[in-house]
């Protein structure tokens, strides 16, 4: 278990918490994390203005772990999925291919298509495996009533291969399950958190959070667990600013990456899992996870 | 007048967009997050294309209402991907030299300076303490090692993109 960490823009540059956290967990496991020297951004931001520039540049990130006969493991959905897309098209798309690697030439690369790609949450299930992680537990979540946010670019679109079913995502659940948390299904869990939406419309972006915040609360969960470092800071960082765009002082729900929840429960030092850069209300979750 | 034709054309490595196929049974825009709030529907935008409406779609702000959530691709029983389309009308609006949002120039810039959308931050705990990568024992930031290189090929991709 031996995989090219890829950090992409956000959490490189901002997301230290899910940082810290990945690289203080999943090595206790026996998963190898490789820093790879030229990484850049996977262009999925780029999409918009340019589609064609996305594909290269994940065909480029692509092709650095190609040449190292590395899988990839990105943490952040977005880049997840561009690096199965752009894959899914390289591999299908003889001319797009050529056309590509006359480009990557420029800095001496070329996509082979060797390197898989590999999300979190199948590295957590498979690879390690539920069994295992209950195992490394020295503390239990027990009463937490947690809900699962898998976020939209994980679990979509089905026509090429993701990690978890479209419409009823489940690997999320099972692993904070694992955790001894009652991971509570939830009509809104297919809903997205208007992260992208953020640069044409900042303040529809976060009604948009700010709504399944809100029937989170109302439904009477501790907190949510998220995967993806674009969501994180939505309903995290922003959760401030939703307050004040849905006018909602009372708006108020716990928000960690699952594996800073993991390193909790394995009895990890909180400053090493990153917990103090979450800035929604995490310290009532902290005070009602306990010893075994 | 462009047609629907040329949806296809601006789109370098897009899955086939089906927009002929489209029945309008409106999935799309019932499972659309933008359109709770906002003008965007999915269903329309691809009625609009089937009717080679194109140019009115590019100056339409509508276009840039979308989250990028998939679901209207995901859900459509027609496989007429709504999203590539959405897609296709901002390379093209963006490519005839239309408004789009400025936040996208400014990502693009930092790309080509830097390789990423912005450069590492220092950031402030609950306590409003500063930390930076350094501080938190991270290693270094990584990024092209040859941005000389890694722009002269961006650029180059740039320009076919828009052809």
């Amino acid at each position: 278990m031996k995989y090219a960490l890829y950090l992409g823009c956000t959490i490189q540059t901002e997301q230290y918490g899910f940082e810290m956290s990945a690289r203080e967990t999943l090595p206790r496991f026996g998963v190898e994390l490789v820093d790879v020297e030229g990484f850049s951004c996977c262009g999925y931001p780029l999409r918009s203005l340019n589609n064609f520039s996305w594909v290269y540049l994940t065909a480029r990130n692509l092709a650095l772990a190609d040449g190292l006969g590395l899988d990839l493991l990105p943490l952040c959905n977005g880049c997840h999925l561009s690096m199965s897309e752009v894959k899914h098209l390289l591999d299908s798309d003889p001319e797009l291919r050529k056309s590509v690697n006359g480009v990557l030439s420029v800095e001496g690369l070329e996509y082979t298509g060797e390197s898989g790609v590999r999300h979190l949450i199948e590295v957590l299930n498979n690879d390690i495996g539920v069994e295992k992680i209950r195992a490394s537990l020295t503390k239990t979540l027990k009463g937490l009533k947690l809900a699962s946010h898998y976020g939209c670019h994980a679990i979509r679109p089905s026509s090429i291969e993701r990690p978890d079913d479209a419409e009823g995502p489940h690997i999320l659940d099972d692993l904070t399950s694992a955790l001894g948390a009652d991971a509570v299904d939830y009509p809104e869990k297919l809903d997205c958190c208007g992260a992208s939406l953020v640069v044409s419309d900042p303040e529809t972006s976060f009604k948009l959070s700010g709504e399944k915040l809100k029937a989170l609360q109302n439904r009477g969960f501790d907190g949510m667990v998220t995967v993806c470092p674009f969501c994180h800071k939505m309903y995290d960082a922003k959760q401030g600013a939703i307050k004040t765009v849905l006018g909602d002082e009372d708006l108020d729900l716990p928000v960690f990456y699952y594996t800073q929840l993991l390193g909790l429960a394995m009895g990890l030092d909180e400053g090493k899992l990153g917990i103090n850069f979450n800035l929604s209300p995490v310290e009532d979750v902290l005070d009602k996870i306990e010893g075994m | 007048m462009v047609g629907p034709d040329v949806l296809s054309q601006t789109q370098h490595g897009v899955s086939e967009l089906h927009q002929e196929q489209c029945n309008q049974c409106g999935k799309c825009s019932s499972g659309c997050p933008a359109a709770r709030f906002l003008s965007l529907r999915p269903r329309k935008i691809v009625a609009m294309a089937q009717r080679d409406l194109i140019e009115e779609l590019m100056e339409s702000n509508v276009i840039w209402e979308c989250a990028q959530c998939l679901q209207c691709t995901e859900r459509c029983p027609r496989e007429v991907t709504p999203f590539d389309i959405i897609l296709a009308l901002q390379n093209l609006a963006v490519s005839k030299g239309l408004p789009f949002p400025e936040g996208l120039t400014k990502m693009l810039n930092s790309v080509k300076r830097f390789g990423a959308i912005q450069q590492p931050q220092e950031i402030v705990d609950r306590e409003f303490e500063s930390y930076d990568r350094e501080s938190l024992d991270l290693p270094g930031a990584r990024g092209p090692t040859d941005m000389g290189k890694f722009v002269e090929a961006l650029e180059r991709v740039l320009g076919e993109g828009q052809r």
